[in-house]
């Protein structure tokens, strides 16, 4: 039996030392995590938004009693759709009679007359899905890609380099356009028994193949340099496998970039949902999501040649752009501070 | 040099291709019916239909059609839009200039901001004001374009009466209405503004970066031993340095660019690519596919040509480079 680790320090002169404990690379980075400020906030942030979506979505249309697709004729008045902190006029199921109110927190969207608060919290749910799903077919498809070229090199890299430049440097957006909509229509119908929202897995399944250049790059980097290493080059001469130096030896020292770098591309995917469903080819209503929110703004835009000067209600914008900077603000500076941990001497 | 940009051009021609092929099969396998665009009749029965799929061409095989295309294309014809016959060459030549009126000016707007805040930040490098600078990116790339768009267009438009909220003056007058340089740029000023703060905030990282380090170099040493003034220094002996990467930097944001173009477009309701491009994709009765594979190429045939000309500038600026050594190239 090997002497405690505090044996030797205690029969040394003076004060016993506490004993040296050793910690994983993960346990130094939790605890690194733990005394960041920015962190703490950036983490904290990216919570209430996930759980105020997912949990609080619910409970809003409870306590106010509308869902997020119900439509109250009375909260446009003259074409002007009510304001923030509105009291709208309830109709029966005729459309006849009114009883009683309701009440609008963040007023009504535009021209349709549905709650924007409700939507938001809604729209939210579709628009995280989006971008969570988006950001694990990214890092799943990438890190495969990456992992290839960078291990096996030659042609094999040449090919996935050409995939990265021109998923790159081209418009991918036109392509949604062309296809977007369409396309995620097929897959409309999956929605895991009302697990997920009409219309995520399509549109989460073609952004993340849109994005996943970014991961292939850094791990595909990170493949090229560790190949090298003399550990890896041990690994190869007592014989392992491939696959064993791949998921054995390379892949721990490649969760730290992954980490780090799927919040970058979960923020990304944020905008990019929101950009595609904006042009009416993502999500599509009456399945609120950020992005399609902030489209309601235009009546017009289905007709963006004949622009018709209709004053569009700028909460209905700031409402959705505001969530989408919350989100994005902290899982970037999470991404930031996540580097940070993961390797304290970089600037 | 020439050859080089040929080379460039011919794996760019290739490129799309490969793009135009993908549109294309993707499109004929989305369930849909291109006829009913040119069926007049409004309860249209079988026959009625099949007649217009033969007179659109869409009763091929698919890789007849795309043979087609291509021969089209190389004859510099992008055929003829589903829904008005309108030739899509002709759609294009009236779009293009809008785009390019905004992406254009942007650019200029873009690169004088960002040069003078660079440096206004580098020579304050890890004060307040650099620090404050130093946070914006954060806040930029979360704002998207449409969302500044909108509030410019609703404080600076409809309550400060600065600049027009919307619509297109043609440059050159004599085209009717508010055609003149003065039309076309007060009604761009927005929108200049608009696609200067998309990118902005990187922009001006990117600038304080690159003129930090270019101060440390051993050239300006020698500048400042022999006595030029700080200004004289940053005019001459930084600035040039720094000319390159923003180049080099504008043409990979390309496309970046043409995206915000679209939303910048959308918001000011301005006749461009973009919009011609999302109209043909809303239509109540499907996708106009002509208009779209237009908008694709002319784009894609635009990004692979100022990506050449931006490598061949950047090498002319700063001879050190050499070409083809560029780190993201598209083919």
């Amino acid at each position: 039996m090997p002497p405690p680790a505090s044996a030797a320090a205690a029969t040394g002169p003076g004060a016993p030392e506490p004993a040296v404990v050793a910690r994983s690379s993960w346990a130094h980075v939790l605890h690194r995590l733990a005394r960041d400020p920015l962190a703490i906030v950036s983490f904290t942030l990216l919570s209430v938004v996930v759980l105020g979506v997912f949990a609080g979505g619910p409970l809003a249309a409870h306590l106010l009693g509308h869902g997020p697709n119900d439509v109250f004729l009375h909260s446009i008045t003259d074409g002007v759709p009510a304001g923030p902190w509105s009291h709208v006029r309830n109709l029966d199921e005729s459309y006849k009679h009114t009883d009683g109110t309701t009440l609008f927190v963040l007023g009504s969207d535009g021209y349709v007359g549905r709650d924007e608060f409700v939507r938001l919290l809604y729209g939210g749910q579709t628009s995280l899905e989006v971008a969570a799903g988006a950001t694990f077919v990214a890092m799943l498809v990438g890190t495969f890609l990456g992992g290839l070229a960078g291990y096996f090199g030659g042609i094999v890299d040449g090919i996935v380099l050409r995939i990265i430049d021109f998923l790159m440097a081209f418009p991918v957006i036109l392509v949604a356009i062309a296809i977007g909509s369409s396309a995620s229509d097929r897959f409309a119908g999956i929605t895991f028994g009302g697990l997920l929202q009409p219309g995520v897995i399509g549109l989460a399944g073609f952004v993340g193949l849109l994005t996943c250049f970014y991961p292939a790059r850094i791990i595909r980097a990170q493949v090229m340099t560790l190949r090298e290493q003399p550990f890896i080059e041990g690994a190869r001469m007592v014989g392992a496998s491939h696959r064993r130096i791949l998921f054995g030896h390379m892949a721990p020292h490649l969760m730290g970039p992954l980490a780090v770098y799927s919040t970058i591309v979960l923020a990304t995917n944020i905008m990019l949902e929101a950009s595609i469903s904006l042009l009416g080819a993502g999500i599509q209503p009456p399945t609120a999501s950020w992005g399609n929110m902030l489209s309601t703004n235009f009546g017009t835009l289905l007709y963006p040649g004949h622009y018709e000067p209709l004053e569009p209600r700028l909460w209905t914008a700031v409402f959705p752009s505001l969530a989408i900077l919350l989100t994005l603000v902290a899982a970037v500076l999470l991404g930031e501070q996540l580097r940070k941990a993961f390797d304290p001497r970089a600037r | 040099m020439a050859a080089y940009a040929v080379r460039r051009m011919a794996g760019g021609f290739l490129l799309l291709l490969v793009l135009t092929l993908v549109t294309y099969v993707v499109f004929f396998t989305i369930p849909q019916d291109p006829g009913r665009f040119i069926v007049t009749v409004p309860h249209p029965t079988t026959a009625d239909l099949t007649a217009a799929d033969h007179k659109l061409g869409i009763d091929q095989p698919v890789y007849v059609q795309y043979g087609k295309y291509v021969w089209r294309l190389v004859h510099g014809d992008l055929g003829r839009s589903y829904a008005t016959q309108e030739p899509v060459f002709s759609i294009v030549r009236y779009s293009l200039p809008v785009t390019a009126s905004i992406v254009l000016g942007g650019v200029v707007l873009l690169a004088l901001t960002s040069l003078v805040l660079g440096v206004y930040c580098a020579s304050r490098a890890h004060t307040t004001v650099d620090r404050i600078v130093a946070t914006l990116p954060l806040v930029g790339i979360a704002l998207h374009p449409l969302a500044v768009g909108l509030l410019l267009r609703w404080a600076v438009a409809k309550h400060l009466h600065l600049a027009p909220a919307d619509g297109y003056c043609e440059l050159m007058p004599g085209g009717g209405g508010c055609s003149g340089p003065m039309g076309w740029a007060s009604h761009l000023a927005l929108p200049w503004i608009t696609f200067a703060l998309f990118l902005l905030p990187l922009y001006v990282r990117m600038v304080r970066a690159r003129v930090l380090e270019t101060l440390d170099e051993g050239h300006v040493v020698v500048a400042r031993a022999k006595g030029a003034s700080e200004r004289g220094v940053v005019w001459s002996h930084v600035l040039p340095l720094v000319y390159p990467t923003l180049v080099a930097m504008l043409a990979m944001d390309a496309g970046a660019a043409l995206i915000a173009a679209i939303y910048i477009e959308i918001v000011f309701g301005l006749p461009g690519l973009g919009s011609a491009a999302v109209q043909a994709q809303v239509g109540i009765v499907g996708l106009d596919l002509p208009v779209i594979l237009g908008v694709i190429t002319v784009v894609a045939a635009a990004v692979i040509v100022l990506n050449v000309v931006a490598d061949v500038v950047t090498v002319r600026l700063d001879p050190r480079l050499e070409l083809g050594r560029r780190r993201y190239t598209l083919w």
